[in-house]
């Protein structure tokens, strides 16, 4: 289902095998976790910059940007944590492909879910100022109201009705009622590689580009555009 | 009789100057500081490094604004007789630009305290288009480029990177030792001078009136109120009501500490009055509520007002206004 086309994906790839093989190598024991971020519109891979086809019309859509943040990963077997990593932040960015895995060094534990929250925690926004991922310099971070910006979306598409076409979705908040922090929850079988799935149909329909294609400020739109992050996310199966 | 007042005179400023060494000092009435030093441990090279950024105008788009701009050393960091704030290509801001002092004991920033840390804190006017119409990850470009610059980070954190983390942290660095303690009032606090008549009937009016909010020493209780301030129709602003979207919160703004207000005119969050005369004058025939639902009524013949005026004069502090330590670094920028 999904495409791999170019030889610098396959490169990629074996890079990535490589960096998670030294991983493990460095591991006293047990195993490393590599969870794949996988960005799909209408059940195929995307990447930046390119052209794809609204799902359900005729209509054409580029990505120029999508980054998010996630944190606070967990496993757990059936209910109960077994592998907790508090306060570690990762920006996700479709632009990075470097990003969009992340090795975890997770031991010898058996799970069947995979959580993590959508966003950067309330605790993390109110204190203070971070550098790496964290640093504001990412451009993820609203600077009127000191908040770090959870989820970012950005390109072009023919349905929307704005100046050069343009979409923007920046969503952000950490204080009721206006929360976008959003715990996502995936049921995965045990295995040392987990692909994710981000179905971006779930959050861009064709009503939303045409109608609204910005959003950059807290409200109720904002909290309902959250509101379909959940549904956004789900387990690929392999094999 | 001279003598004797020349000897206490010079004492006090002594005693109040003994602690001035250090990079950040507590007067011993203050209460504990609300900032977390150990996030970001004050050293001389970070505090320098955030004095300069504080007074250089690369931080905005066209490098025509600093942050001194709007936030001058000889009016407590305020911007003395502007009404609102100025940005690049002859902006005019939403507020009134506030003094900067005493930050370390404040828990959220602006007017509305819309900003939760001192450390984001520079993020809003650099990225603002009314004020310095900047992003940070340009600001880091720019300053990645002069060699001068390279050093600055280099002494304040061992590091040479220059990271957006590291100029907004040096800049919280520098704010936090604008520090204004060393007032008559506080000298009176510490036992070192005593009040005259006219401003020792003045703070009784105050203790009376006025400290219900503006809460000594820091002379505010850092919380949000409506303070009958009527809505300015061109600016349309309901301060901390356009974050919380509540009618608790419509119209209400930061008490704000009403120590040197002698340099932080005009008043209010929009500048609106020029005079402390005026200001006091608002709060006559006006029925207030303290935030904790109690009534407060000013109501003050026109000798109490004299008084009154007395005693916030005694928050002055003019060696705060003239610590060198505080202004133009002139040695970085000839």
């Amino acid at each position: 289902m999904r495409r791999i086309s170019t030889n610098q994906t396959i490169n990629f790839l074996y890079f990535i095998v490589i960096i998670c093989f030294f991983g493990f190598a460095q591991a006293s024991q047990g195993q490393t976790l590599k969870a794949e971020f996988v960005p799909l519109l209408g059940g195929v891979g995307i990447q930046a910059d390119t052209y794809y086809k609204v799902p359900d019309t005729d209509d054409s859509l580029t990505i120029k940007n999508l980054s998010f943040y996630i944190s606070n990963l967990r496993l757990f077997k059936n209910g109960e944590p077994v592998f907790i990593l508090n306060k570690t932040h990762h920006l996700i960015q479709l632009s990075n492909s470097k990003s969009l895995t992340i090795c975890l060094d997770v031991g010898e534990v058996e799970f069947n879910e995979f959580s993590f929250l959508l966003g950067v925690d309330s605790s993390t926004q109110v204190s203070g100022v971070f550098g790496g991922d964290l640093d504001p310099m990412n451009g993820m971070y609203w600077g009127w109201q000191g908040g770090y910006i959870n989820f970012k979306i950005e390109g072009n598409s023919s349905l929307c009705k704005s100046r050069k076409a343009r979409f923007s979705y920046h969503i952000g908040g950490y204080q009721a009622p206006f929360s976008s922090l959003r715990h996502i929850s995936l049921p995965v079988k045990d295995k040392s590689e987990l692909l994710i799935g981000i179905d971006l149909s779930k959050l861009i329909d064709p009503g939303l580009l045409s109608n609204k294609p910005h959003l950059m400020s807290l409200g109720d739109e904002m909290v309902e555009f959250a509101n379909k992050f959940p549904a956004m996310f789900y387990s690929i199966e392999t094999e | 009789m001279k003598w004797l007042m020349t000897v206490l005179l010079a004492t006090t400023s002594l005693a109040l100057a003994k602690n001035k060494s250090e990079l950040f000092f507590k007067p011993a009435h203050f209460p504990e500081p609300q900032y977390d030093f150990n996030s970001n441990p004050l050293n001389k090279g970070k505090v320098m490094l955030g004095r300069v950024l504080f007074y250089d105008p690369i931080l905005s788009a066209d490098s025509s604004i600093s942050c001194a701009s709007c936030h001058s050393p000889y009016n407590a960091f305020a911007h003395t007789d502007h009404d609102l704030s100025h940005g690049i290509n002859d902006q005019i801001g939403r507020r009134n630009a506030p003094g900067l002092f005493n930050l370390a004991w404040q828990e959220n920033f602006m007017w509305d305290g819309a900003i939760s840390h001192l450390d984001k804190q520079a993020l809003a006017p650099i990225s603002s288009t009314l004020e310095m119409g900047e992003t940070v990850e340009h600001i880091v470009k720019k300053l990645r480029r002069i060699a001068a610059y390279k050093k600055l980070f280099f002494n304040a954190f061992n590091d040479s990177s220059i990271t957006g983390e590291q100029v907004l942290k040096a800049l919280s660095g520098f704010q936090l030792t604008l520090v204004s303690g060393t007032s008559k009032y506080d000298s009176v606090q510490m036992g070192m001078s005593g009040y005259n008549i006219m401003e020792a009937k003045g703070y009784e009016i105050f203790k009376k009136n006025c400290n219900s909010c503006h809460v000594e020493p820091l002379f505010t209780n850092n919380s949000f109120i409506s303070n009958g301030l009527t809505l300015d129709p061109d600016l349309r602003d309901f301060g901390r009501g356009e974050l919380t979207y509540t009618s608790k919160d419509s119209m209400a703004f930061r008490v704000p500490s009403l120590r040197n207000l002698s340099f932080t005119y005009p008043y209010m969050h929009d500048g609106r009055f020029l005079k402390l005369s005026e200001a006091i004058k608002h709060y006559e025939n006006l029925d207030l509520n303290d935030g904790k639902g109690r009534a407060i009524r000013i109501r003050l013949s026109s000798s109490e007002k004299t008084e009154l005026t007395a005693f916030l004069l005694s928050l002055n502090d003019k060696n705060f206004l003239f610590d060198p330590k505080h202004q133009f670094p002139r040695f970085f920028f000839q």
